[in-house]
């Protein structure tokens, strides 16, 4: 191969390395390149195509895009089916291997205390949209007069936003329980509908840290909720097992915010 | 609901706008020698999200209110 460039799925462990992988990003051949106590899953990308430049240029080529997003993630996702894994956000490019080892000496103490954070747990997500039917307007019988119609819509209207209120304090009940059997949870923001392709609105777009222990119990507990009639109204999706994304590094500080 | 069962890790279940808040919203930023310019971060960023979107409507939606990535 010519020139290449070094590209980073996420670290774990240097004891703790799979030995076989799904092809990489371009189709190159993963690998381990250990680093002391750590390791970094890698592979290396020519440079022609994967370079800095060919991000910046492609940065809106939502076909080179997704084939790297959906590469990058298949190679996270296989790691953290048996190893806890810190994913690196794209891109995650390194000149050479020397400069890789160099970055990951110099993170090492909060790579190893994320590490620990993961350790033998895996990430769930619980979205909470309004379904359709709760969505739809109060109707008021027709009124005779203007005064009739006023009154009439402002019972309209406070009855719509205490429906509102009684909806979002029951989706803070439901993070709040789903919470009890996590090592940790945080709530992201809602979806944007654009992204997202729903009508509904999204109330809930949870992250749950799960010990891989309780991921049963997790899904028991979130289809209990679901099949709860107190939360009539509401329409409850889950996803998972994710590699944690949102349980280590950066996210700490969303979730601080958020608390 | 589905009821995906633990340990079933095949990505083909996974939704692109789940994937895409994940990989850019999430994961930890380790930065080398390597590095894209502030803009073309930003244009990587906003590109992911015409993956799943149309352009005008990404534009519109970040005009709204962007969400921190």
């Amino acid at each position: 191969m010519d020139e290449t460039i070094v590209h980073a799925y996420g670290i774990i462990s240097a004891d703790d390395a799979p030995n076989q992988f799904p092809p990489g990003i371009a189709d190159t051949t993963v690998s381990i390149f250990g680093v002391d106590r750590l390791a970094a899953v890698v592979s290396l990308l020519p440079v022609e195509g994967f370079g800095a430049a060919d991000w910046e240029r492609n940065a809106t080529n939502v076909v080179w895009l997704e084939r790297v997003a959906r590469q990058h993630h298949a190679v996270l996702q296989h790691v953290a089916a048996t190893t806890a894994v810190v994913p690196l956000r794209l891109p995650s490019l390194y000149g050479n291997l020397k400069s890789l080892a160099d970055t990951l000496r110099s993170a090492a103490e909060p790579l190893e205390r994320d590490l620990r954070r993961i350790e033998g747990k895996v990430e769930w997500s619980v979205k909470v949209y309004r379904s359709a039917e709760a969505q739809s307007p109060a109707v008021s019988a027709p009124s005779s007069s203007g005064r009739d119609y006023l009154l009439a819509r402002s019972r309209d209207l406070s009855a719509r936003s205490s429906a509102q209120e009684q909806l979002r304090a029951r989706v803070r009940e439901i993070h709040e329980t789903l919470g009890q059997i996590c090592a940790e949870y945080l709530r992201n923001q809602p979806q944007d509908a654009v992204l997202s392709g729903r009508r509904e609105q999204m109330l809930l777009n949870g992250a749950y840290l799960v010990g891989k222990a309780d991921q049963a119990r997790f899904l028991e507990l979130v289809q209990e909720i679901a099949d709860d009639s107190s939360t009539k109204g509401l329409s409850v999706e889950v996803s998972g097992p994710w590699p944690a994304y949102n349980f280590t590094g950066e996210a700490e500080t969303a979730r601080e915010a958020l608390t | 609901m589905s009821d995906a069962p633990p340990e079933r890790w095949s990505d083909t279940q996974v939704a692109l706008v789940d994937l895409i808040d994940r990989v850019i919203g999430g994961g930890v930023v380790l930065a080398g020698d390597v590095v894209l310019g502030v803009a073309g971060v930003d244009l990587v960023y906003l590109g992911l999200r015409l993956v799943v979107a149309p352009a005008h409507e990404v534009e519109q939606s970040i005009a709204l209110g962007r969400r921190s990535a």
